[in-house]
């Protein structure tokens, strides 16, 4: 007996993922983006399982699952930790509106599915699927970065690329390569928790969360 | 022996948070040093056997990077020794804001010091994409807390540009290696490995377009690290900030890293043939620096970003004798080795210019040859050398780039010997006035306290000097190997893909019928007469 679902799972989990790429660029609360960042860690951390190639057995389960919780888990609370040592200072206006961001990231989909059918069918097919996504998502993450005022934007910018970055190598991933993957993730992390350190750091010394505020250094 | 090297310093980097007194931390990172560089020398002598299925194995560049970096962090660590001991306890005033600040706490300073070495040796010994970025990833987590170690605004807000242009352009390179894993596998038969030797074996068949594309990221990704312009905003203030001999390692070390990332993807495209594609953006980028580096250079008041600009420059040359090829890729090889030597050494006796006046600006620091005879001495011959002044190694490798130049494109070199002469009285004005004149009022000349801190820099300048005059056969050889070679189209020969080909011979071989080339004698008369 077989056994079917109702909907492809594959296109499901990329249509959220580009979905919550524009809620980030719409979302104006740093909680709201913490959560929509775990869920796509979430989601991330399962790729490799859709990718098929390795097969499922119990390592790729469980490194699955290692992917999971630190995307979707650790990072978060990582965020969420550097978010509740800032200062409770207003959220300085972004250089350019919510909205405005929103059609930005429509276009950076637009110009990632033209991409995606430009680059024609790659060895692995699964990859013409998975790209306009993560193209998608990478600029997306790129768009937080340069487009937010505020130094905890800039890191979540930098996590949305970096999954940006993890769907497009999903497609990628053999049995084999995983323990490479795992490692990416780590120096991720690291990466991730150093600038932790430093926003923090950065709101007490200037008493600021604008990077704005944070442009001594200049010849 | 490769795993030995990347472990030791990282075992080393455990244990140091575990020592409670700062006396046996110093000794440990001191000896560490040492017993790596001992090992890197002995990788000279003796290559090592490679392991992890090739993944990791020192052939010509990474065995120079390797010894270099190993090298500086020698230099660095009893230079740091010295340092540590003179840095004082407790809170002290900022002297450019007046704020009161601290130090980061010296166990997680020598930690990261430690970390930093096992990245860079990672980085140095990987012939595997994935590895390589992942040790050049790692230089960048562990450098950013060094960076910070004076904990006050500038050195933080220093740390935090760097960590994030620098972590955004790596996440660039990373999508470099996903486009350049998509253009080997789509062509070919197998799952092609991420090795050096695999990538170059499948190079000419790869998909050309997705290629192409693989390159311009990983350029634009390690190029970020390296600091050629324009992403090169976070390597002054980053270098200005940092403690004299982070900026040492970061300008001597750091650099070359990023630079080996850009080197061994140059690697598959040339043996893609694709250096029609990749020549010209290593050569625009290559000037790109060189100018920017100039710009800044002139008229700099600060004489730590002076040094940072002028590494802006000298990535500038690398890439330009990269993207020209032949006997200025030699060039530009032994330029690197010759730019970490006198780079380093210039960042060290910057720190003690800054310990005595309590300035980074070059008008109130003048007379130094007063209260400071021997760093003052140094100073002045590090940036002679560094202005690529005969008869230091750098005059050597420049004249080997514009020879390679002027056989490729003579306006380039006509173009690059006007900014090498811009750098050239950019940077002696300034010296020349540090050395002469009169000391500040109030300034003594400071108690000798610590011989390491003239005696490593020294050793770097006398290295860089001896190196000019005479080049040892071992490094001669070393520099041959390392350098890369070009495709036969180049000087109008017709490629022959042949299978099984090797990462450099195979570039070399040509037709039946026709002479086979000499990879050394590439843009010179005899072999471009030949190919008539």
């Amino acid at each position: 007996m077989t056994f079917s679902l109702p909907f492809d799972p594959l296109y499901t989990a990329l249509s959220i993922v580009v979905m919550s790429d524009l809620a980030l660029l719409g979302a104006e609360r740093p909680r709201l983006c913490i959560r929509l960042i775990a869920m796509q860690g979430l989601l991330m951390g399962l790729m490799p399982l859709a990718a098929g190639k390795s097969g499922v057995n119990l390592y790729v389960l469980g490194v699955c699952a290692v992917f999971a919780v630190i995307k979707g888990m650790v990072l978060p609370w990582l965020l969420r930790r550097t978010l509740h040592r800032l200062p409770p200072l207003a959220a300085p206006a972004p250089y350019v509106g919510h909205a405005a961001c929103v059609v930005l990231g429509i276009f950076g989909l637009t110009l990632s599915i033209w991409l995606g059918r430009r680059m024609g069918i790659a060895a692995n097919p699964l990859f013409s699927e998975v790209f306009p996504a993560g193209m998608a998502t990478m600029i997306a993450g790129i768009l937080l970065m340069v487009t937010r005022r505020e130094i905890l934007s800039q890191m979540f910018g930098y996590l949305v690329m970096e999954n940006g970055i993890f769907l497009l190598g999903s497609p990628m991933a053999e049995q084999s390569s995983l323990w490479l993957e795992l490692t990416v993730l780590l120096d991720i992390l690291g990466a991730a928790f150093v600038m932790g350190i430093a926003v923090h750091h950065m709101s007490r010394a200037f008493d600021a969360v604008d990077a704005d505020h944070i442009a001594s250094l200049r010849d | 022996m490769i795993y030995l090297l990347i472990c030791l310093p990282l075992a080393a980097a455990l244990a140091s948070w575990f020592i409670l007194e700062d006396r046996r931390r110093r000794v440990l990172l001191t000896g560490t040093a040492g017993l790596e560089l001992l090992l890197a020398l002995s990788c000279l002598v003796q290559p090592p056997e490679p392991v992890a299925g090739g993944a990791l194995a020192l052939d010509s560049i990474g065995l120079l990077v390797l010894t270099l970096t190993c090298t500086l962090f020698f230099a660095a660590a009893l230079y740091a020794a010295g340092y540590l001991q003179s840095e004082p306890a407790g809170e002290r005033r900022d002297f450019v804001h007046g704020l009161h600040f601290t130090n980061a706490p010296e166990a997680t300073f020598t930690a990261c010091l430690l970390l930093f070495l096992s990245s860079s040796v990672l980085a140095a010994a990987s012939r595997h994409f994935g590895l390589l970025w992942i040790g050049i990833e790692t230089t960048t987590v562990v450098s950013a807390p060094l960076i910070y170690f004076h904990r006050h605004r500038r050195s933080l807000e220093a740390a935090w540009k760097y960590l994030l242009l620098c972590s955004v352009g790596i996440a660039m390179a990373l999508v470099g290696n996903l486009l350049l894993d998509i253009a080997v596998q789509s062509t070919a038969n197998e799952t092609v490995g991420m090795t050096l030797s695999d990538l170059v074996a499948a190079a000419p068949g790869a998909h050309q377009g997705r290629l192409k594309a693989a390159y311009v990221f990983l350029l634009i990704g390690y190029g970020t690290k390296m600091g050629i312009a324009p992403m090169h905003t976070w390597l002054p203030d980053a270098h200005s900030e940092a403690p004299s001999l982070v900026s040492a390692l970061l300008s001597g070390a750091l650099l070359n890293c990023a630079f080996l990332g850009i080197f061994r993807a140059t690697e598959v495209t040339a043996a893609a043939g694709l250096t029609d594609f990749s020549d010209p953006l290593l050569i625009t980028f290559g000037i790109l620096s060189m100018t920017t580096g100039a710009l800044f250079i002139v008229g700099q008041g600060d004489y730590k970003r002076m040094l940072a600009y002028s590494g802006v420059e000298h990535m500038g040359i690398l890439l330009l004798a990269l993207g020209t090829g032949g006997e200025a890729a030699k060039g530009g090889v032994l330029h690197m080795a010759g730019h970490s030597l006198v780079k380093a050494a210039l960042f060290l006796l910057a720190g003690n210019i800054l310990a005595c006046y309590r300035t980074k600006i070059m008008h109130d620091v003048t007379g130094m040859r007063r209260l400071l005879p021997a760093t003052s001495a140094l100073w002045t011959a590090g940036i002679i050398a560094v202005c690529g002044s005969p008869p230091f190694v750098l005059f050597a490798s420049e004249f080997s780039i514009l020879e390679g130049l002027l056989r490729r494109s003579p306006p380039a070199a006509v173009y690059y010997l006007f900014l090498l002469g811009v750098v050239f009285v950019g940077m002696m004005l300034p010296a020349q006035r540090m050395y002469a004149g009169a000391p500040p009022p109030g300034l003594e000349r400071p108690e000798r306290k610590r011989s390491f801190s003239v005696l490593t820099p020294a050793c770097l300048i006398v290295s860089a000097l001896l190196l000019g005059l005479y080049m040892p056969a071992r490094l001669d050889g070393l520099l041959c190997g390392a350098a890369p070679s070009r495709p036969a189209q180049a000087a109008g020969y017709i490629r022959d893909d042949g299978a099984g080909a090797g990462p450099r011979d195979d570039i070399f071989r040509v037709r039946p019928g026709l002479p086979a080339l000499d990879p050394n004698a590439m843009h010179t008369g005899a072999v471009d007469d030949g190919a008539q």
